[in-house]
């Protein structure tokens, strides 16, 4: 009887929400005219990044720069993801027995292949955050398939452990840079996170200020947290 | 025309992964649905000519989601129901 | 260095960084750090509340490019009379809280530093922003700080507790991220006022759905019946400082953000008396509810939902007395429910299973905290001469204006309701002496003088209302003023150079 209550209602919100979306016209140009007097926030963007912020790539302009008030709240949001992990699921060694990652050791297949892939792994996704402003990728996706490399080698080896010290120094030192190249906009250009475009020429590796330091600095931050998360995770003892 | 085709199919596949994931009773194969899911839809978003958001998709979606998950089913219990049958067989 | 809105997020956000490298460094400091950083927050608040009390509006914005296309803070006099609230409360919790006794352990007090002052950043960029994509990211920091916290001490009525927070507050901010979609494929901005100026031109079933997408998103935040089924569980398990900062902090921030996008981004006539209606109905299931509980943090909570029910009912009548009033509330409320719940915690702290049978008498071994209660307890009911009282009569000032009879009925019955179960605690605090109690848990001298300076406050306020009443009523001017916001925004930009 509940369930033909909840179908109901539910088939009447769908209605609703559809009614809402089939007014959208899919597949039109709905930015306008670009070169207008006042654009939308869409066509600014779109006509004003190459000669003011000389990025190639619009997006990483726009999640840096524009909106990286937004990207900062992010990158805090997942510095505190793992913090409430730690605090909740953390428990130090001299409590209990050591606590196995694995109890079968893997096969053979596995343990040669990731030894061999782990390098590649790792190479790919510093190159996605190094190279965020010229392709599309960024400091998310970089730091995302360096942490999956971490968690191959972390499934495969028993031995392989994470150095928890040394992450979380590279965890602080990655984001109180982002905070400081903010202030040094705030110091030098008067707004928090302004940028110095006039370095660099457009389409090389060292172009558009500081959009790729801040980027690299998101990639490692992202890389060694959700590592962090994925150790501790691992660890938990699973009950038998 | 063979691309209207394609996409049809895949959204066909995206709506049966997802009612998959939702009715099936083991829950590994439910996290593996969802792993569907999120391939599928990350394929869309480059069709759309979206490469950025198809790579952020793709990254975490397919990978972390389903691990974390399947860390969290072994932990705990892994057909959905057995907490439930095994009150009712007390009873 | 000039003082601007932006210092609010970023000393906050540097201090929460370096903690973990500070506790390597020497073992001691990361105790003070919080208390420092919200010692400055004071400082820049009453360095800012002063700017907008000559000026009307401060505006800031951030990388550079100005408003529609970059993201801008403004400051209001509502919002910065509420980000000064919430600067003073918090650095009371913290006073409040150094030292606590239950937590030992050095990375448990790190993480819980760093996790208690993120929340408190997290409301105050709430209620500072200009943008309607930021908010959603500052509710996000809330929820997942708020989460973590709940679920803080590793037991079983903890995870369950924090379990159903994350469950149904990621339901909410699903539901505000949807809003925030069709808000956007139709006006095609996410700047607050340029949304404000472009509403008029969505058509009015979209303009419905968003409204009631955003009120159900915003409203479990805001403890709005039947969203509130999180709360009495959440309140009770916390530690004493979170629930503390939960009741005065957090919940407000919910409703600064159901009444931005009812007052200034919507123009609909029926959304407020909507809001009369959730509001009578949460306050009457609330205070009902209060009644039969026998754990003294639940009770409280139910109590908090009530008041929230208060709060809703004044900003639905929408005159200008009735917001005021409702300032007025939400001040009195945030002051006295934090007194109520640092002296209640204490109180719980010596009783072995948490109900209120358990501290009869205990007045007699713990006098300061139980006068202390005592006065929370009759400044909430709206006793004279406490703070409470003005408020009250405010609110019902404002409902006889607009001739609601049964209004004023419902509120003075609810008052009643509210007497009798706060009347029962104080007097088993202090007439009923039968049980002995060894052992006592007494609060240290930084907590005593955290909840001190409170109480003085509903004093000092009960007395001389003056003091803010000034500030209170240009506030509630400014905010029923929803055409100066926009042309301050867009037209007449002046922001901090």
């Amino acid at each position: 009887m509940k369930k033909v209550l909840v179908i109901i209602l539910l088939v009447i919100i769908g209605y609703f929400l559809a009614n809402t979306f089939i007014n959208i016209p899919f597949g039109e140009n709905r930015i306008g005219d670009i070169n207008a007097e006042k654009p939308t926030a869409a066509g600014y963007y779109l006509s004003n990044t190459k000669e003011k912020s000389k990025v190639a790539n619009i997006i990483t302009a726009i999640v840096v720069n524009y909106r990286g008030l937004d990207t900062l709240g992010e990158v805090t949001v997942l510095f505190l993801a793992s913090t409430g992990i730690a605090s909740v699921l953390y428990r130090r060694k001299e409590e209990e027995e050591e606590t196995e990652r694995l109890s079968l050791p893997s096969s053979t297949i596995i343990r040669s292949g990731a030894r061999v892939l782990f390098p590649i792994i790792a190479l790919l996704g510093i190159y996605v955050f190094i190279h965020g402003h010229l392709t599309p990728g960024g400091g998310f996706q970089g730091g995302t398939i360096v942490a999956t490399g971490f968690l191959l080698m972390l499934i495969s080896y028993k031995g392989f452990n994470t150095n928890h010290n040394r992450m979380t120094w590279i965890e602080s030192l990655a984001g109180l840079t982002f905070i400081f190249l903010g202030i040094w906009g705030l110091i030098a250009d008067n707004t928090f996170l302004g940028n110095i475009p006039e370095v660099g020429k457009l389409n090389s590796l060292l172009s558009g200020g500081l959009i790729p330091i801040i980027y690299i600095a998101v990639g490692f931050k992202v890389a060694v947290e959700l590592t962090g998360i994925l150790d501790i995770l691992l660890k938990i003892k699973p009950k038998k | 025309m063979i691309a209207v085709i394609i996409i049809i199919i895949m959204a066909v596949l995206l709506l049966a992964a997802a009612i998959y994931s939702v009715i099936h009773r083991d829950l590994l194969f439910a996290v593996l649905g969802t792993g569907i899911v999120s391939l599928i839809l990350s394929l869309f978003f480059y069709l759309l000519q979206a490469p950025d958001v198809a790579l952020t998709e793709a990254a975490i979606g397919i990978a972390l989601t389903t691990i974390i998950f399947i860390i969290t089913i072994r932990n705990t219990t892994r057909d959905e129901d057995e907490i439930i049958d095994k009150e009712n067989e007390k009873l | 260095m000039v003082i601007t809105p932006i210092h609010y997020i970023v000393v906050p956000l540097i201090a929460a960084f370096a903690i973990p490298l500070l506790s390597k460094i020497h073992k001691e400091l990361f105790r003070i750090v919080p208390g420092i950083v919200m010692f400055y927050n004071i400082i820049i608040s009453f360095v800012l509340m002063k700017e907008v009390n000559e000026v009307g509006y401060i505006s800031e914005i951030i990388a550079g490019w100005e408003a529609p296309w970059g993201i801008n803070l403004m400051i209001t006099p509502f919002s910065g009379f509420l980000a000064s609230l919430i600067s003073v409360l918090g650095f009371l919790i913290w006073l409040y809280q150094y030292r606590f006794k239950k937590v030992i352990d050095v990375d448990e007090i790190k993480s819980y530093g760093i996790l208690q002052m993120m929340m408190i950043t997290g409301a105050i960029g709430i209620i500072i922003t200009g943008d309607i994509f930021n908010l959603f990211v500052f509710m996000e920091i809330v929820a997942i700080t708020a989460v973590s916290l709940t679920s803080f001490y590793r037991g079983r009525d903890g995870a369950e507790a924090g379990f159903k927070y994350l469950l149904i507050g990621g339901f909410a901010s699903a539901l505000i991220l949807l809003a925030i979609l069709i808000l956007y494929t139709q006006v095609g901005t996410l700047n607050m006022a340029e949304i404000a100026e472009k509403m008029h031109t969505i058509p009015l079933g979209i303009k419905s759905t968003i409204l009631i997408l955003f009120i159900v998103g915003f409203g479990i935040e805001a403890e709005m019946f039947p969203l509130n089924g999180w709360a009495p569980d959440a309140y009770s398990q916390a530690p004493g400082p979170t629930s503390a900062a939960f009741a005065g902090i957090v919940v407000k921030a919910g409703i600064y953000g159901l009444i931005r996008v009812i007052y200034t981004l919507f123009d609909i006539e029926g959304a407020f008396d909507f809001l009369i209606i959730a509001g009578l109905v949460t306050m009457i299931i609330a205070e009902f509810s209060a009644v039969k509980q026998k754990n003294l943090k639940r009770m409280l909570a139910y109590s908090s939902i009530g008041q929230m029910g208060l709060v809703l009912i004044a900003f639905g009548i929408g005159t200008k007395t009735a917001v005021f009033a409702a300032l007025f509330l939400m001040f009195n409320h945030a002051i006295i429910k934090s007194l109520l719940f640092m002296t209640g915690s204490i109180l719980m702290y010596n009783s072995k299973d948490k109900t209120i049978s358990s501290i009869h008498g205990i007045a007699k071994n713990l006098p300061f905290v139980s006068i202390m209660f005592a006065i929370g307890a009759f400044a909430i009911v709206g006793l004279p001469p406490f703070s409470g009282f003005w408020s009250k009569l405010y609110v019902l000032t404002a409902a006889a204006d607009k001739e609601m009879i049964m209004l004023i009925i419902a509120i003075l019955g609810v008052s009643i309701v509210e007497i009798v179960y706060y009347f029962r605690v104080v007097n088993k605090l202090y007439f009923a002496t039968d049980i002995e109690h060894l052992d006592i848990f007494k609060p240290s001298n930084n907590s005593l003088i955290a909840m001190g300076i409170l109480t003085i406050t509903i004093i000092v306020i009960g007395f001389y209302p003056d003091l803010i009443t000034g500030y209170l009523h240009n506030a509630a001017d400014i905010l029923l003023d929803r055409s100066s916001y926009i042309d301050f925004v867009l037209k007449a930009n002046v922001p901090i150079q």
